[in-house]
């Protein structure tokens, strides 16, 4: 389901809908999306739309500065141009030369090709929602990752580790387990999706940092 | 400004009054009857407002927000916590039920415990009024009031009574009581709990002390009694141990000690064994009862093919042989195969056996006996062109159930949606064999009155469902939701068990009602003494595990434990039901149709042996989900079995070899274990133990 | 009771903390005991592991957030500890349900300990309720599934499907 322009009561109302099972826009924390979308707003939704204006009162308890740390999330608007630039050229227009990155940047240059990502992403976005649900296959991984001996890094290891990065790769928590011997072992939970990352591949990588895993092996592996 | 919402003369609205007046906030007070429709969710009364968005529910967390504790919270959280589980909840149950005794004595005990409290130190915490006091006066307060119940209730308690005199006389109390009358005794605390809406339980039997563990975090260190018990345990001689038990023949159950019993789901003898029956039903099965015998337990696996029904009499008549012969040509194939793979059951049998006969006979007698068998005319699709009554498998149609619609729906369960199908109830039905469609005939038949006999499978099904698999009862539950039907168990066949009832003799069981019981005559085919195992004697405790495929699932977790139970012969029933979900080939259907997947003897012709394919099927058997068969997986560098056999463990075998033979001269050499080593063995055998007493389904895991 | 004990476990491996040998006093309330210092009281060793994860920010930042999140804590330990699933899911979860329709979070307008508090309490319920249950209590629903995304409040639970979008409870799997 995509929502349209949501100054529109029609638009309201199928936001109000898309919002019946999702706290936010897009994934599961707060995004430029709903940045975007809020400051299109111009009024609170009325108590008729109790999810958009659920959705409202929380994304207002934000401050402009918590807002601007936000990650860059795709909106499915059906109209998306108009909305996004007004902010651009307002935040040029303050003079806002900070040092904060600018994700509106983008916008200055709003040519084809980004509406045709845009598009493309919604499309698929759309096709998504539309077709019979299909999750995405996703596992959940505990991964113990051992060093050489008690003298190695675990903070470096653990850093480097979590340098690896792979679409579809999301890193979770980690604690240290003593093995024995005074050895600790790293174990680190991530959440992979099946589709995107090789385990096995993934194992590789982090067996490339040979001054600190001396192997790494998949203590839990649960489809999720 | 806040505003407090109450109904009348509700001891909770008193707390919270007498707290902001220690807290020096201003409250308004508003009266509303507890039906109230302005009331939004959650509708507890009272509700402290704080702005018309945002209010407090629970009296003692609006009592704290207004006169937050000043000192020593946690003693003050402690006595919070008294009042709102225990002395509350008690209380409110003198206002209903003033004849139980157990309540009456357990009040007792909390205002005995009270008293002593108050003794030396008015107030509680401290030596200055806070929150925790207020809580504790306000809910006595009603109690203290009224006449009767102070005399039966607060009478030897005279420090409490006094501490609630001297309490209620300062003046921010009396302030608040100008606010809002409270009624004494029964008509304050109904207030209180019409208020709360909720019912919280009782805790009785005060004086009992259950203490209970908890298990140690698993970071927390290893204590130096763990470490003794790993060196004594290593130390000692392995003379200690029991013995294992010698392979005998028949194997039976023990008072005292552990007897599991063993199925996996009867394969239709028919059908040739691909990787997931045999993954979903007989080697998940062999894995376990190996395990067991390794524990030491009595163990017995029963298994067989299921050999009655009309695709045996159809395949018979293509092949020009009765269904005896056909029946006795199929047997041994699966019979070969799973031999080749290993499996060692006790007994694989067949259900075309004059004991299953018997006891299917016998098992029917007994249910209609107690009452729980009804007949009823039903209309059965007969197909005129092939002259015979077409067995539900023999039926295809549109499935009937609303927003289906799945074309290719069989007469017995539909495979777009999953639910039982009735066979006349399917939209366009032709037969399967011939492609006509049939007629409709009305026939006698008899029914397996499920709805009787609900109540007992529910009771049932509560207790041993803990036990399942989790898509076994989830399935289960789902079932029992929608609402039992009687289920229809005779049929108009040839090739089956005859009913035993005059009028009925032409007519069979249903494969359905037959097939399970095939696990109790296959048994009896292997010892006499059969009953051991499925009719234990008290003193013997029998575990059932039942593993199969999850389409499996109704049958076991609802008719076959209706049909036990209402045979009331004290029949033993499952306690783990462990259901796989499906095994995929290379991401689509097994088909031996289409030729696609690993059948038969496919395996064994590869020139893999057995017990690499044991070792990859177990390690993909799909457990939460569905998993995939892929012929990559099985056989290439980066992958699976060779990656966990080669590379870990065949290496880890071959360094530990290696280096025997280098620094050793090839001996093991005695031992000399130091603190550290039995510290590591000591944290080891805890994870271990812990894991396993986790159970069956954390065993699969590991596997 | 045993259930309180899973519940504080569960509630210290996701701040990660020790959660200490829990026992229970002869009035069974439970009892936190952890270098040779004792609280009594579910919120009470709930206050305990956050002063020691240092984790406070799951306690909100005003007075009217840590009233609420108190307020969320103490209703979870008088009524949802002890009942029976259907009493969970018949008196309690159409009010939750009520409270979310308003709210992203239980308490203020971040993840709190309340939220964290409920997720455990309530798994082994939102894991057996009834699709059609699942939409019945569609804020729950938004909720709970926004809150098991965290890895680390999940602990390797599997995650709960929300997706009501088809039709049928006893559906085999998809091919």
């Amino acid at each position: 389901m995509t929502f349209g322009d949501v100054t529109t009561e029609q638009g309201l109302k199928e936001f109000n809908s898309y919002l019946e099972d999702k706290s936010y826009i897009y994934g599961f924390i707060p995004t430029q999306a709903d940045v975007d979308t809020f400051k299109s707003l111009k009024k609170i939704p009325a108590g008729s739309y109790p999810h958009a204006l659920r959705w409202y009162n929380h994304i207002s308890s934000f401050s402009d500065a918590e807002k601007k740390t936000f990650a860059v999330g795709s909106c499915p608007f059906k109209s998306a141009p108009a909305t996004i630039q007004a902010p651009a050229s307002t935040k040029k227009a303050a003079g806002d030369d900070d040092d904060d990155v600018d994700l509106f940047a983008s916008d200055e240059e709003e040519d084809a090709e980004a509406i045709r990502i845009r598009e493309e992403r919604l499309k698929a976005y759309a096709d998504k929602k539309s077709k019979k649900p299909e999750l995405i296959a996703k596992s959940s991984i505990v991964l113990d990752v051992k060093p050489w001996d008690d003298e190695t890094d675990m903070k470096k290891m653990e850093e480097s580790v979590r340098s690896i990065g792979m679409d579809g790769l999301i890193w979770g928590a980690s604690k240290l387990v003593p093995v024995g011997y005074g050895i600790n072992k790293l174990q680190i939970m991530c959440v992979v999706e099946d589709a995107k990352v090789s385990v096995d591949l993934l194992q590789e990588e982090i067996e490339k940092f040979e001054d600190f895993v001396q192997s790494v092996d998949i203590a839990a592996f649960n489809k999720i | 400004m806040l505003t407090l919402y109450t109904n009348d003369t509700n001891p909770a609205a008193l707390k919270i009054l007498i707290a902001a007046n220690f807290g020096k906030a201003d409250v308004n007070l508003k009266i509303l009857q507890v039906n109230d429709k302005s009331l939004e969710e959650p509708k507890i009364l009272p509700y402290l407002e704080i702005t018309t968005n945002r209010g407090i529910f629970i009296p003692n967390a609006a009592a704290r927000y207004l006169y937050p504790p000043v000192t020593s919270e946690h003693k003050c959280e402690h006595w919070i916590a008294w009042e709102s589980t225990i002395l509350s909840p008690l209380i409110i149950h003198i206002a209903g039920n003033t004849k139980s005794d157990t309540i009456k004595t357990s009040l007792n005990s909390c205002l005995k415990y009270l008293n002593e409290n108050v003794k030396d130190r008015i107030p509680l915490v401290d030596n200055a009024i806070q929150v925790c006091d207020i809580i504790i006066w306000s809910t006595l307060y009603p109690l203290h009031k009224d006449s009767n119940l102070a005399a039966e209730y607060l009478s030897e308690f005279h420090e409490l009574n006094n501490w609630m005199k001297s309490f209620g006389d300062r003046k921010e109390v009396q302030n608040a009581l100008a606010k809002i009358k409270i009624n004494a005794g029964a008509g304050a605390y109904v207030a209180l709990a019409s208020g709360a809406r909720c019912t919280s339980n009782v805790a009785v039997n005060l004086s009992a002390s259950n203490i209970t563990q908890s298990p140690q975090h698993a970071v927390e260190a290893i204590t130096a009694d763990e470490v003794k018990a790993a060196r004594e345990a290593w130390f000692s001689d392995a003379e200690k141990l029991p013995p294992p038990k010698d392979d005998i023949y028949p194997v039976l159950p023990k008072p005292g000690e552990k007897n599991i019993l063993i199925t996996s789901a009867l394969p239709y003898v028919n059908n040739v064994p691909h990787l997931g029956n045999i993954i979903g039903c007989v080697l998940s099965a062999d894995v376990f009862a190996r395990f067991s015998r390794l524990c030491n337990y009595n163990t017995l696996f029963i298994c067989g093919t299921d050999e009655y029904g009309t695709a045996t009499e159809t395949k018979a008549l293509e092949e020009g042989l009765t269904p005896q012969q056909i029946c006795d040509k199929y047997f041994e194939v699966h019979n070969s195969i799973y031999r080749w793979f290993n499996i060692g059951f006790d007994y694989f049998g067949r259900t075309t056996t004059p004991e299953q006969t018997k006891t299917v006979q016998e098992m029917f007698l007994a249910l209609n006996n107690n009452g729980f068998m009804q007949i009823q005319a039903i209309d059965q699709l007969l197909c005129e062109h092939c002259n015979r009554y077409l067995a539900d498998r023999f039926v295809e149609g549109i499935c009937p159930h609303p927003g289906c619609k799945y074309e290719d729906a069989r007469g017995d369960q539909c495979d777009g949606c999953g639910k039982l199908v009735n066979a006349v109830e399917l939209i366009n039905p032709r037969c399967k064999v011939c492609s006509k469609t049939p007629v409709i005939r009305n026939s006698q038949q008899y029914f397996l009155d499920l709805p009787k006999l609900e109540p007992l499978l529910l009771h049932w099904m509560e207790k041993s469902a803990p036990g399942w698999s989790h898509n076994a009862s989830v399935i289960a539950k789902s079932w029992m939701k929608e609402g039992l039907k009687p289920r229809c168990i005779t049929r108009d066949l040839k090739w089956g068990i005859p009913v035993p009832v005059e009028g009925f003799q032409d007519k069979v069981f249903y494969v359905w009602f037959d097939a399970p019981i095939g696990y109790m005559s296959m048994t009896e085919r292997y010892t006499k003494q059969w009953e051991k195992w499925w009719r234990p004697a008290a003193d013997t405790k029998v575990s059932l595990y039942q593993f199969m495929a999850k389409d499996n699932v109704p049958f076991h977790s609802v008719m076959f434990p209706a049909m036990l139970l209402g045979a009331n012969k004290n029949y033993i029933t499952v306690s783990h039901l462990m259901a796989t979900e499906y095994l995929n080939y290379e991401d689509g259907k097994f088909s031996k149709s289409r030729g696609i997947g690993v059948f038969g003897n496919d395996a064994q012709d590869t020139g893999i042996p057995s017990d690499v394919w044991r070792f990859y099927l177990l390690y993909i058997r799909p457990e939460g989900q569905d998993s995939s068969f892929s012929w990559v997986d099985l056989a290439t560098k980066s992958t699976k079995c060779n990656s966990e056999l080669l590379n870990n463990f065949g290496n880890f075998v071959n360094r530990a070899l290696m280096f025997a033979e280098k620094f050793f001269n090839s001996f093991v050499p005695v031992m000399k274990l130091t603190e550290e080593d039995f510290i590591f063995i000591a944290r080891e055998m805890k994870g271990y133990m812990y894991e396993r007493n986790e159970g069956i389904r954390f065993f699969f895991r590991k596997s | 009771m045993s259930k309180t004990v899973q519940y504080l476990s569960q509630i210290a491996a996701y701040l990660q903390v020790p959660s200490g040998k829990i026992t229970f006093d002869s009035f069974s309330l439970p009892v936190r005991t952890h270098n040779n210092t004792s609280v009594t009281g579910f919120l009470n060793i709930i206050l305990a592991y956050l002063k020691e994860s240092k984790l406070d920010v799951l306690l909100g930042k005003t007075p009217e957030d840590k009233a609420e999140i108190y307020q969320w804590i103490e209703y979870a330990d008088l009524y949802l500890q002890r009942p029976n699933a259907s009493q969970i899911i018949n008196e309690h979860l159409p009010r939750l349900n009520g409270v979310l329709l308003k709210k992203t979070y239980l308490a203020s307008n971040k993840l709190t300990i309340a939220d964290v508090v409920l997720y455990y309490v309530l798994l082994s319920v939102m894991a057996n309720i009834s699709h059609i249950e699942k939409e019945k209590f569609v804020n729950i629903s938004r909720w709970y599934d926004n809150l098991q995304q965290d890895d680390l409040l999940r602990q390797g639970n599997s995650l709960i499907n929300f997706n009501t979008s088809f039709l049928c409870i006893i559906a085999p799997a998809h091919h």
